[in-house]
């Protein structure tokens, strides 16, 4: 009896082995736990899920055994599965996570309710790790978004064998992923890139950065495209470099219309370069007949006229003059627009520059009851930069101001303040109390050809090209001229630069003009240098000629290049003077050939364009100097003073005054009347610096005698007052030099100009 | 590791065997003295008795399966379970179990210190 018990419970023992080594076989972890979730029997595979023997989880509380995550939130013990399949007596399943030292592992939990056999009901959990398949899910849904990217992505081994391309690849390049498997992605090789650009693109990859840039491809169908492409290696495990991706974007579109941007651009600034030239050149062949216009007016001035001829006379030469200043306006915005105006930078006295320009243009107001007044705060007024083209601007907005007022003020101030380094501040300010301008016109008054209202063009005149000059040049000279207006109630200008610190006395370069006045100074003067006149236009060489005979030179006409250089060959000429355009052989060929046969005699160039860059060809083609068209008599007197022609001295005579006045006025742009106002004041004011400076130099106050001469030559330069400047310059640069010997000579002749000066004006006076 | 033997020996720690059926067939004085059992009430007896409600279904499974399989997974290593006592409480204990194969027969053989 015992036994048959015996070999039957052996029997059931053999069972429930075999059924326990069964459950253990199972990939699935199994537990029960009593109605307490504690647990009571585990299979094999809860060892491996936890990583720890069993016997030591037996009796535990599931809950404290294998806390959960669910959605990344700890779980408390109430809310654990197995708790709520006992409070529910229902059965559950879900997703969690275990964080197991440092893994974070995905389970999936099937829980099922029991009460059976044991005491008090059970649950028995079925845990299934689902990590791995959570990352394969991960990657399949990675996988799918770089299947679905705009973007064309290709893996490659670490040899550049292609492993995976998405479709945006195939889309861009034809290739499909079977196609291009296996392959090396040179089959998209354009040839457009040279071996350098393929060797410097792996040398960066393997060695492990990312390299990104340009690339001209080509598709399957042969056609070309272009990428934005980047590659990145990725290392293995090991550190090594196993594999490359490669992200593409298709920037073809983007190129095309970048060309076609550029293109654009280029035919804009051609088609704008060609307008500029355009201008340039028509201003030139206005101002060759203008230059025969105002020659002859003048000569004919000197015969015996009839008042009323001589009115017409006049009539036809101011209109010509007032031509000329529109075709110089329109000339001076076209170089600036085809960026072929110069600066010079050059040390100037501000103050003086602002003081002459305001006494230069007061004569404007006229009887008007408008006061016009200058109002400078600031210690240091020597700056470096281009003075004519600040006076120019300076000159423009109080002369609109002018225009515009008709009662009240115009202030026109000025403040420096020195700068850190050798920088200057220097803020302009021109307001008036005149007609002002309105709101929605205020835009619009620095473009070209505008004036605030069309019908101020009528009333008020001009070419509506001064303020848009003006704000160029305040531009190129790294500034704005912003205003502020109300229709009726006034303008006010403003532009702020910054300039260079000048060193009182340390002229640096001068003007060209200047530099020629200065010249005059020196020079042996000579009366009757034998010329030779280069000229192919028949009243402009009838008219210099004219212009020369009555200077006193003998002339001799060549009509083209070639006639010139066979002449000069056979005559010896103190100088030449040479038309730059002429037909079959142009001025500077025929320098050049004048040059080449040892022909030194100077040679001065006669230009109607005077754009950048022009004074060096001339230079370089071997002449001398040159003249701007049209040509005036002062002008050539004074170039020629430098070759030994003699030019205005203070010997001139009254009569010579006068027509010097005429020609400087006509050079300004001003009237001769208010020339003349200016050239009183000027006598009247330089009086006593002329004292003071005598008195220096007998006092032997080099530093006096310095600043007192620097302080009339630049007055008198700008009134383009030779004879004061050239000995005014000599006397300055006796003191420089520190050596005052030379001044009491240079003074004498100072004295005397300023004499003839005094005398040529006394009648006027 | 000690053999059957010596733990049948032994007389300075609990000692506890049974036959490859799981029915107790030796305990020593230091056994029943510490753990308040009388002998007549273990010999003959299941393993069972000595083993608190909780761990008695694993107990049977594992018992099981090293019946069939001769593995087991709590052999020779120093575990910490709970023991029943002739008094009906449950205490602490340091199992160590071994066994062994005498004429076609498992032994199996433990000693129980009380933490």
């Amino acid at each position: 009896m015992k036994d048959r018990y015996t070999a039957q419970i052996d029997a059931l023992r053999s069972t429930l082995g075999k059924i326990e080594v069964a459950l253990g076989s199972i990939a699935d972890a199994i537990i029960w736990t009593d109605g307490e979730g504690r647990v009571q029997w585990c299979s094999a595979s809860f060892d491996r899920l936890m990583g720890r023997p069993r016997i030591g989880i037996l009796g535990k509380s599931l809950t404290e055994l294998l806390p959960l995550r669910e959605h990344g939130v700890d779980l408390p013990p109430e809310a654990h599965p197995v708790s709520l399949i006992l409070r529910d007596g229902a059965d559950r399943a879900g997703y969690y996570e275990l964080v197991r030292g440092d893994d974070l592992v995905s389970l999936e939990l099937t829980g099922h309710f029991v009460h059976i056999g044991s005491p008090g009901p059970s649950a028995i959990m079925v845990i299934r790790d689902v990590t791995q398949a959570r990352g394969i899910e991960q990657i399949r849904l990675q996988s799918a978004a770089l299947e679905a990217a705009a973007n064309a992505i290709v893996m490659t081994d670490h040899l550049g064998y292609v492993t995976w391309v998405n479709g945006a690849f195939s889309r861009l390049t034809g290739y499909s992923l079977d196609e291009a498997y296996g392959k090396k992605l040179s089959i998209l090789k354009s040839g457009r890139h040279d071996d350098a650009f393929y060797r410097g693109l792996w040398e960066t990859i393997l060695s492990g950065s990312v390299w990104q840039g340009e690339m001209i491809n080509c598709r399957r169908d042969g056609t070309l495209y272009t990428e934005y492409q980047m590659i990145t290696p990725v290392r293995a495990g090991d550190g090594a470099i196993g594999h490359f991706i490669a992200i593409k974007q298709d920037i073809s579109d983007r190129k095309a219309a970048e060309e076609e941007l550029r293109q654009a651009k280029t035919a804009a600034e051609g088609a704008n370069r060609a307008k500029s030239e355009f201008l340039a050149n028509m201003s030139h062949e206005i101002r060759t007949p203008m230059n025969s216009i105002m020659g002859f007016a003048a000569l004919l001035l000197d015969e015996e006229l009839s008042p009323e001829q001589r009115d017409a006379v006049e009539t036809i030469g101011q209109s010509a003059e007032r031509l000329l200043s529109l075709i110089n306006e329109i000339l001076d915005l076209s170089r600036i627009e085809s960026d072929g105006m110069a600066f010079e930078e050059i040390t100037f006295d501000l103050k003086e520059l602002v003081t002459e320009s305001v006494a230069l243009l007061r004569p404007g107001i006229g009887t008007r009851p408008v006061e016009l007044r200058c109002d400078l705060q600031g210690d240091w007024w020597h700056v470096v930069g281009d003075p004519l083209r600040l006076r120019q601007v300076i000159l423009n907005l109080v002369n609109n101001a002018i225009k515009f007022t008709d009662e009240g003020e115009i202030v026109l101030s000025l403040r420096t303040a020195e700068e850190a380094g050798d920088t200057l501040s220097l803020a302009c300010a021109v307001s008036d109390t005149g007609i002002g301008i309105a709101e929605d016109q205020v835009e619009t008054i620095f473009e070209a050809f505008s004036q605030a209202d069309g019908s101020t063009t009528r009333r008020y005149g001009g070419t509506g090209l001064g303020l848009a000059i003006s704000q160029r040049l305040v531009g190129l000279m790294g500034g704005e001229i912003t205003v502020e207006s109300r229709r009726g109630s006034g303008s006010t200008f403003r532009f702020d630069l910054r300039l260079g610190k000048g060193i009182p006395g340390e002229g640096g370069g001068k003007p060209r003009q200047t530099e020629a006045a200065d010249a005059i100074a020196s020079a042996p003067t000579k009366q009757g240098l034998a010329i030779l006149l280069a000229e192919d236009d028949p009243a402009n060489q009838k008219v210099a000629t004219a212009m020369l005979h009555r200077m006193g030179h003998r002339v001799s006409p060549a009509g083209t290049g070639a006639e010139a250089v066979g002449m000069a060959a056979d005559h010896d000429y103190d100088l030449i003077l040479m038309d730059v355009q002429m037909p079959e052989m142009d001025g500077m060929e025929a320098t050049r050939r004048l040059r080449r046969a040892g022909i030194t005699v100077p040679i001065v160039a006669m230009t109607a364009s005077a754009m950048k860059g022009d004074r060096e060809r001339f230079l370089a083609a071997g002449m001398d100097d040159y003249v701007a068209k049209p040509i005036s008599r002062d002008i050539l007197r004074r170039v020629l003073g430098r070759y030994g022609g003699g030019g205005e001295t203070g010997r001139a005579a009254p009569s010579g005054v006068t027509e010097t006045m005429q020609g400087i006025a006509e050079e300004l742009g001003i009237d001769v009347s208010d020339y003349r106002d200016i050239l009183i004041d000027f006598i009247g004011d330089k009086r006593q610096d002329l004292e003071d400076l005598r008195a220096a130099i007998d006092g032997g106050d080099v530093a006096a005698v310095q600043h007192l001469a620097h302080k009339i030559k630049g007055s008198a330069l700008n009134l383009r007052l030779d004879a004061v400047s050239g000995p005014a310059a000599s006397i300055e640069e006796a003191a420089r030099g520190g050596d005052l010997s030379p001044a009491q000579g240079e003074m004498e002749r100072l004295r005397r100009a300023f004499d003839a000066l005094e005398q040529a004006w006394g009648g006027s006076l | 590791m000690p053999t059957i033997d010596q733990l049948m020996a032994a007389s300075d720690v609990p000692v506890v065997i049974a036959d490859q059926r799981g029915v107790i067939t030796f305990v020593n004085e230091l056994f029943l003295h510490t753990f308040h059992w009388e002998r007549e009430d273990l010999i003959g007896q299941a393993l069972l008795v000595l083993i608190p409600e909780t761990l008695r279904d694993a107990h049977q499974m594992g018992f099981s399966r090293f019946y069939v399989s001769g593995e087991g997974t709590i052999l020779n290593q120093p575990l910490a379970l709970e023991i029943v006592t002739g008094d009906g409480a449950t205490v602490s204990a340091e199992h160590f179990i071994i066994a062994e194969e005498r004429a076609g027969e498992w032994v199996v053989g433990a000693s129980v210190r009380p933490l």
